[in-house]
């Protein structure tokens, strides 16, 4: 039997952005249906479908961290005029890189443990950051601190009304 | 039903599905099997979401299966009802049973 190969950005988008622990299985599922006989708009479907599932309960906590971000990023500037404006998306694409696979390995590391799981991604989440901007952000110690208080403040505050698994609301 | 949960539709038939399946199953029954029986399509990824949700209520549990080049290499995760999770539907059966029971007039016209 020839093997079919599903829709190679649908399985992308479905192992980049999946946040559970049945992403794997998940995917294996629609690959052995799409094997079987389904058609590639199937896979898509079920693809946007169970994107939607997992990430729709997420995204108002998303919008808050993302612009709670926003708004240190911005608080930063105000600090530092002579940043670059580079920084901005720089960051953002930085932390749109490292989240994804960030979260993956902390819910992997104490798949059971939340506390666990929690603070070992606001370790990762926070070391990225801080990696962030001091490379584009050169400033004062004390004001990156404060910063990154004001930070954690916010996304918990994001996390705390809207999101579970904690590890995607950024 | 029983105190401190509540069972949601599409939980309920995933449940019942997997009770039906009697072995341990994976998602791709799970799905064909509330497919031929609810006559509506069941999108893999919602039927995971309950799954997991259901596991979280320790009504079901799970382990990873070998993985299988058909799949690509990945592990199929294998669910089957617990316990506790059978009992969940005995009350969820008894209190349906007993609010369809009260209403004479919709027995009479679905008869």
């Amino acid at each position: 039997m020839t093997e079919r190969k599903p829709p190679t950005l649908a399985t992308c988008l479905l192992k980049w952005l999946g946040v559970s622990d049945a992403n794997e299985p998940l995917v294996g599922d629609l690959t052995e249906e799409f094997q079987n006989g389904r058609s590639a708009a199937w896979y898509w479907r079920q693809t946007l479908s169970a994107l939607r599932r997992y990430l729709g309960p997420h995204s108002v906590g998303a919008l808050i961290g993302w612009a709670a971000q926003l708004a240190v990023v911005l608080t930063m500037r105000h600090y530092n005029p002579q940043s670059s404006w580079v920084a901005l998306p720089v960051g953002a694409a930085i932390l749109i890189l490292l989240s994804p696979p960030l979260g993956r390995f902390t819910k992997r590391a104490a798949p059971r443990l939340r506390l666990r799981a929690v603070a070992l991604d606001d370790f990762a989440y926070y070391l990225a950051n801080y990696l962030m901007i001091a490379s584009f952000l050169p400033m004062k110690v004390t004001t990156v601190l404060y910063c990154e208080v004001l930070w954690f403040i916010a996304r918990q505050l994001a996390l705390v009304f809207s999101c579970r698994p904690r590890h995607i609301a950024n | 039903m029983a105190r401190g949960s509540s069972l949601g539709e599409f939980e309920l038939m995933v449940l019942l599905a997997l009770i039906r399946l009697e072995d341990e199953a994976y998602g791709v029954p799970i799905a064909r099997e509330i497919e031929q029986c609810a006559g509506r399509e069941a999108a893999l990824g919602s039927v995971y979401a309950a799954l997991e949700r259901l596991e979280s209520k320790g009504l079901v549990s799970s382990r990873l299966g070998d993985p299988t080049a058909e799949r690509g290499g990945r592990a199929k995760r294998f669910f089957k009802v617990t316990d506790q999770g059978l009992t969940e539907a005995r009350a969820t059966q008894r209190a349906l049973t007993s609010l369809w029971n009260g209403i004479p007039g919709l027995r009479e016209q679905m008869s």
